[in-house]
C-alpha cells in the first residue's frame, strides 16, 4: 500500500517542482496595475499575454514552444510580464480576476483574438502586438517582436 | 567606305555619298533615342519594383492566411451554455454546449444559429481587417488605392 502511496506522489512532487522551476525562470504577473508599476520601477515594456489556456490549441502549443524556449527565456528579463487567461472553464479564475481579464480584453483586445502578445509601455500605451501561432515551432515572429521593444 | 572630298567627309552606302555632318545628325538622332531608351528603362524599372512590391506583398498575405489559421476567437451566448470556437478563417474549431440545451430541441437551435452567426461575423471582421492592413503596408504608392482599403 504505502508502495502504491509512492508512486502516485512521486510525480505529484516532481510536476510542483518542474513549475516551480518555470516560474522561477519567468514570472508572470495577473495584475496590469502591478505590471505597470514595476514596468516604470524597472523602466521596461510590458509584454501582455492573451491565453485561453483550456480551449485554444495555438495558445497550448506557444507555451511550450516559446515561453518555455532559451531564447524567450533570455528576453523575457527586459520585460514585465502579464498573463492575461480567458478559460472557457470558470472554476479556473476567480471572479475578480476574471472581470479584470475581461476589461483587459475590452481595452487591448478588442477583437478578442488568440493567443496575442501585445507589447505596452509603463504608461499603458499600446506599442505593437501579434496574433496566432502556426503551430510548427516557428516562434521567430515572436521574438522578432520582442527583440524590436526590449 | 569612307573617302575624303575637300574638307568634308563622306560616307559610302549602297547609294550615294552622305557628309559626315548628316552621319552626325543620325548619330545626335541615335543620341536621343538612348534618352528616350534609358526613359523608357527607368520607367520599367519603376514598374519591376511595382511588380516586386506586388509580389511581396502577395506573399505577405498568403502568410497572414495561413497565420490566421491560427487565431482563434472565442464566442459565447448570453448565458454561457453554448460556447462556439472559431478561427479567424471562419472554420468552426470547436462546439462546447451546456447538457440542459439538450433538453429542448428549438431552444438548442435557435441557441446555435445565434451563437454561431455571431462567431462568423466577429472572425469575418477580424479576417478582413488584418488582411486589409498587409495588403495596404504592402502595396505600392498608387493614387486613389488607398481607398481601397478604407
Amino acid at each position: 500500500m504505502k508502495s502504491l502511496l509512492f508512486l502516485f506522489l512521486v510525480p505529484l512532487f516532481l510536476t510542483t517542482e518542474m513549475h516551480t522551476d518555470m516560474d522561477k525562470d519567468t514570472k508572470w504577473l495577473t495584475d496590469f496595475e502591478k505590471a505597470l508599476k514595476v514596468a516604470k520601477k524597472d523602466h521596461k515594456n510590458v509584454l501582455v499575454y492573451f491565453t485561453g489556456s483550456d480551449w485554444c490549441p495555438p495558445c497550448k502549443m506557444l507555451k511550450t514552444d516559446l515561453f518555455d524556449s532559451a531564447e524567450f527565456k533570455a528576453l523575457s528579463k527586459d520585460y514585465v510580464l502579464l498573463y492575461v487567461d480567458m478559460p472557457r472553464n470558470r472554476d479556473l479564475l476567480s471572479p475578480e480576476q476574471r472581470q479584470h481579464n475581461k476589461d483587459l480584453l475590452k481595452k487591448y483586445n478588442k477583437k478578442g483574438v488568440f493567443p496575442l502578445l501585445k507589447i505596452v509601455n509603463a504608461k499603458g500605451k499600446a506599442l505593437d502586438e501579434y496574433s496566432g501561432y502556426s503551430m510548427n515551432g516557428e516562434i521567430r515572429y515572436h521574438l522578432d517582436l520582442l527583440n524590436r521593444y526590449k | 567606305m569612307e573617302r575624303k572630298c575637300k574638307s568634308n567627309t563622306y560616307h559610302r552606302n549602297k547609294h550615294s555619298f552622305y557628309p559626315v555632318d548628316h552621319i552626325i545628325g543620325v548619330s545626335v538622332q541615335f543620341s536621343n533615342f538612348d534618352s528616350v531608351t534609358y526613359k523608357i528603362d527607368n520607367m520599367f524599372g519603376d514598374m519591376m519594383g511595382m511588380m516586386g512590391k506586388l509580389k511581396e506583398a502577395q506573399e505577405k498575405v498568403e502568410a497572414t492566411k495561413k497565420r490566421l489559421d491560427t487565431v482563434y476567437l472565442q464566442e459565447e451566448s448570453s448565458d454561457g451554455l453554448l460556447s462556439v470556437s472559431i478561427s479567424a478563417n471562419r472554420v468552426i474549431k470547436e462546439i462546447k454546449l451546456d447538457e440542459s440545451l439538450l433538453q429542448d430541441k428549438e431552444q438548442l437551435e435557435d441557441y446555435l444559429i445565434l451563437t454561431l452567426n455571431k462567431a462568423i461575423e466577429k472572425a469575418t471582421k477580424v479576417n478582413e481587417t488584418e488582411l486589409a492592413a498587409v495588403a495596404k503596408e504592402g502595396m505600392p504608392n498608387i493614387p486613389g488605392m488607398d481607398s481601397l482599403f478604407k
